[in-house]
């Protein structure tokens, strides 16, 4: 590797054309269907962005061989295989859908699985003949292949070539350190991508059903080896020839820099980080990749690519931890706290890992002078590694393939000692002997069911979604299809539910979700607009809360504030606690069956802030809470007949979160005599 | 004669005692290694490893070369191909590709529209309602206030109900996207809906609904104009598929297919 660098920087001066920065044109002149909606107030779509097929070295390792247009067509509510053998199916179709396969690697190893290809001749790559091959799918099978894989990429992935190899040199002259490396053959690289880029082209409706070109840029830290995973989205139809990747460089600010200069050509992209629950901390530093201070340059460098965050898929939720939050009664909600990609499980750092204390670091950056660089907008994806995820508690086959598809893997059911051979071995299984008997722990357990995307779009097509994701005018949800409007601004509490164009008028008053309020000259508190629906296939609500945190401008201490702000079933907020009464919901652990007649169809409330101050930063964001229903793992235990394990939460109450509203006071940037909270930092 | 008719049967042995002692080195047991072969091999050595084969090594590589070819021969003839499952799916593999990309690459205008015209029923639209409703939510007592409007409604008098998240009005709605939003209780209830009536109170997952038809556009089927790229990319995969099943067609017919007695019932299934 050493050798490879060296060459390159002393090459790099004459290097020629860079296939990163070359645009595949890829015209498509697909008409929007006539009779489908355009609303200019605005639709909730509903997608996942976060899909790896066969293409992602890892999913092909897992069992997958379905490629990104059998993603599309799961996504339109078509039928597709598990790699175990089972059928998956959505309980309603989606309205967008990107598959998203890592960069690095891209389509290699189902080429080093074909023995007919010649770079499955090339050292370190006979492990992963025929895998996939049928007789080789097994659950058995599957559980070996995580230590089979490590081992590889140990051992060969990133030996270069000799000198004398052609290959290398063109690896130099186009700037592609990953031709290069002796196992990566980069015409098999560029047709997967091709693939990725012509499915999504191909199975995009306007009007009906959209699709992004996109992919993965999986890379982190060179310290720890700590998570920075973040997915790219192209807006059009047209893509660079190769995706930029880790192997490009492992720095994620060299990456926004080449989405600069591929939009200086006109291809506009976005990317949202995800997983910042298991980066250690990294996600959201307070210093930038190198440890250097941040800066107004950073902030707007990061905030101009990166303007959405992934905060819920299956690795966990990255909403706020306890150890954060602990006023929060909801906080120990899908709480992964595994390092990602760490073999034992290492504990990851909560700090700089939530979204919610990203948002706090956010403003004291910008109270410091140097700019906000976390003042982004929340979508959830399932990041499934088998073309699709079932996304509800009684539809969950977790999301990597062989490895995970039986319970007894997964950790929801005790494994018998003659069946251990089909639990994954990461390093060392451990098991945890429970009154039903051994399970397995080591992380899945704590997977969910999660998560989704929505955007308010004036209609379904590329350039609309895009542009809501570039608004910031998105939530996230752990699965279920709740719709959340959510507006903010000084004369919000001037509207009335009872007016039919209260949509209208809040869009003329104020700003919708991703927005900003700034101080006005009055001491009015701004007050906010809030109207939930529940999911037609999910549980009633239970209530709507406001996450409130802000940033002291005496002394810059922060602080976060959860409000209920409608309850269900006509319930009042008692405004001595802000909590709702309990509403008496209950989930029977044997059934899994509700309470009737419990929880509401939609809640809504224009509520203004109790404790606002003008001179503080805050920010305000919407979380809403379904009634309790049976998770994933408990619905696992009584199909196989055993009751829930005791170690984890038997049920769950799915919610959705908005993208915040910013409130800014007057002369925000400047510092006031710096008393830092250290404890925070 | 008898003498001359063992001489002859001698000799007559003999070549054939010959003929079969010699007949291991005809082609089936020659192994032929051209200059390219070697130099090709060489060429692929010294990039791997970055300097030219030593004599040894040269030796080692065509050795390799020899050994495999031997050994992939000495496979073939006792039968190991047959009935390895990797083996044939690859062939069988190799063969569909093969067939498959032989299909033309040019589209005339008169396949698209012959394929268009052949699978209308492919690209039609279904029923699509534009309506409008008044809403009356589930918490707040919605199914007797639906009633009660209802009533009013009846003898004519203006009624007034909740306002609804989706809005008061829906156009170019299809039943699908109806039960995607409202749930399966409501959309079905459209199948016999009459235009321009107020029909209801009908239940949807939020409350009950009083609804007037504004219009129904009948199941449609667009021109080609309107969804040329979609009828060409159909077609294109649609050809691959028939190049394929027509070749397979074509050989079934040579082959006698026997399907043993007991799985015969699965098979009809």
């Amino acid at each position: 590797m050493k050798k490879l660098i060296l060459l390159f920087s002393v090459i790099l001066l004459i290097s020629c054309s860079d296939e990163s920065l070359d645009i595949v044109q890829t015209p498509i002149d697909k008409i929007k269907d006539p009779n489908a909606d355009y609303n200019e107030l605005r639709n909730a779509y509903f997608g996942d962005t976060h899909v790896h097929t066969k293409h992602s070295f890892d999913a092909y390792l897992f069992g997958t061989t379905g490629s990104p247009s059998d993603a599309y067509r799961y996504a339109r509510g078509e039928t597709v295989k598990h790699p175990a053998g089972f059928d998956m199916k959505l309980v309603e179709p989606l309205d967008f859908y990107m598959v998203s396969d890592h960069g690095f690697f891209m389509g290699m190893m189902e080429a080093y699985a074909d023995t007919s290809t010649e770079i499955s001749n090339a050292p370190g790559a006979e492990v992963f003949h025929n895998i996939n091959a049928p007789e080789n799918l097994t659950l058995e099978n599957g559980a070996t292949r995580l230590n089979t894989f490590a081992q590889t990429l140990q051992n060969f992935f990133l030996n270069p070539r000799s000198y004398f190899d052609p290959e290398l040199w063109q690896a130099v002259l186009t700037n592609n350190l990953a031709r290069g490396l002796k196992i990566y053959d980069h015409d098999v690289h560029l047709s997967a991508w091709a693939d990725v880029v012509n499915a999504a082209n191909d199975a995009y409706e306007p009007g009906n059903f959209t699709t992004f070109i996109g992919y993965e840029f999986t890379t982190s830290t060179d310290v720890a080896n700590e998570n920075l995973h973040r997915n790219v989205m192209f807006k059009s139809s047209n893509a660079p020839k190769r995706p930029y990747t880790r192997i490009d460089s492992i720095n994620p600010e060299d990456l926004w820099n080449w989405m600069d200069k591929i939009r200086e050509q006109g291809i506009d992209s976005i990317a949202f980080p995800h997983n910042s629950n298991g980066s250690n901390g990294q996600m959201f530093e307070m210093e930038t990749f190198f440890g250097e201070p941040l800066s107004k340059e950073y902030a707007a460098l990061r905030m101009r690519n990166e303007p959405i965050v992934e905060m819920t898929q299956v690795k966990g939720t990255s909403d706020t931890h306890p150890l954060l939050s602990p006023n929060d009664e909801w906080a120990d909600f899908e709480i992964m706290e595994a390092r990602i990609g760490s073999i034992p499980p290492a504990f990851s750092f909560p700090a700089g890992g939530y979204v919610r204390d990203a948002y706090i670091r956010g403003l004291m950056s910008n109270q410091f002078g140097t700019g906000n660089p976390y003042k982004f907008g929340l979508i959830g994806a399932s990041d499934t590694h088998v073309l699709g995820a079932g996304l509800r508690e009684d539809n969950y086959w977790s999301k990597i393939g062989l490895v995970d598809a039986d319970p007894r893997a997964r950790g929801s059911i005790p494994v018998s000692e003659e069946d251990r051979n089909i639990v994954p071995n990461r390093g060392g299984v451990s098991f945890k002997e429970f009154e039903q008997g051994d399970y397995v722990i080591g992380g899945l357990e704590n997977w969910g069911a999660s998560g989704l995307a929505g955007a308010w779009a004036e209609e379904n097509t590329r350039e609309s979604i895009f542009n809501a994701f570039r608004r910031k005018e998105t939530f996230a949800t752990s699965g279920s299809r709740i719709l959340v409007r959510f507006f903010g601004g000084f004369d919000i509490d001037e509207l009335s539910f009872s007016d039919e164009n209260v949509i209208k008028s809040a869009y003329e008053t104020g700003v919708p979700m991703g927005g900003d309020i700034f101080a006005e000259k009055t001491d009015k508190a701004p007050s906010f607009l809030v109207w939930t629906q529940r999911d037609v296939n999910g549980a009633p609500l239970q209530r709507v809360q406001i996450i409130k945190g802000s940033i002291s401008r005496a002394d810059s201490s922060p602080t976060e504030k959860v409000y209920d702000i409608a309850c269900s079933d006509g319930l009042q907020v008692d405004p001595k606690t802000n909590r709702c009464p309990d509403n008496g919901a209950r989930v029977d652990i044997e059934t899994c069956a509700v309470s009737q007649n419990v929880g509401s169809a939609e809640l809504k409330a224009i509520w203004t802030d109790p404790d606002f101050n003008k001179d503080d930063s805050s920010f305000y964001y919407v979380r809403v809470l379904e009634n309790p229903t049976c998770r994933w793992s408990t619905w696992d235990a009584i199909r196989a007949g055993f009751k829930p394990r005791e170690d984890l939460h038997d049920t769950i109450q799915d919610r959705a979160w908005s993208s915040p509203i910013w409130y800014t006071p007057e002369n925000a940037e400047n510092p006031p005599p710096i008393r830092i909270n250290a404890e925070r930092l | 004669m008898l003498l001359k008719i063992a001489i002859f049967l001698v000799i007559g042995i003999l070549i054939f005692g010959l003929d079969l002692a010699f007949s291991k080195f005809k082609d089936d047991k020659l192994i032929y290694v051209s200059e390219e072969e070697i130099y090709s091999l060489m060429n692929s050595w010294a990039l791997q490893v970055g300097r030219n084969p030593n004599p040894d090594e040269a030796k080692g590589v065509i050795d390799n070369l020899i050994e495999e070819e031997i050994l992939y021969r000495e496979a073939l003839r006792l039968g190991l191909d047959a009935n390895d499952q990797i083996i044939k799916r690859r062939l069988a593999q190799k063969l569909m590709f093969l067939k498959q990309e032989s299909r033309g690459n040019k589209l005339t205008e008169l396949e698209i529209s012959e394929f268009y015209n052949n699978n209308l029923d492919k690209y039609l639209v279904p029923e699509q309602y534009d309506f409008t409703h008044v809403f009356f939510a589930k918490d707040d007592n919605g199914l007797a206030r639906a009633q009660m409007a209802k009533a009013l409604l009846e003898k004519s008098q203006e009624i007034k109900g909740d306002v609804f998240f989706l809005g008061k009005n829906f156009t170019n709605r299809s039943l699908n996207e109806l039960r995607k939003d409202f749930g399966v209780n409501f959309s079905s209830a459209f199948e016999k809906l009459k235009l321009n009536e107020w029909t209801g109170p009908i239940e949807s997952s939020y409350g009950s609904h009083l609804i007037k038809l504004v219009r129904l556009q009948a199941a449609r089927t667009p021109t080609l104009d309107e969804i040329k790229p979609r009828v060409m990319i159909d077609l294109d995969l649609e050809r691959k598929d028939s190049v394929l099943s027509s070749y397979l067609k074509e050989l079934k017919e040579d082959y006698e297919v026997i399907i043993s007695r007991g799985s015969k019932q699965i098979y009809n299934e």
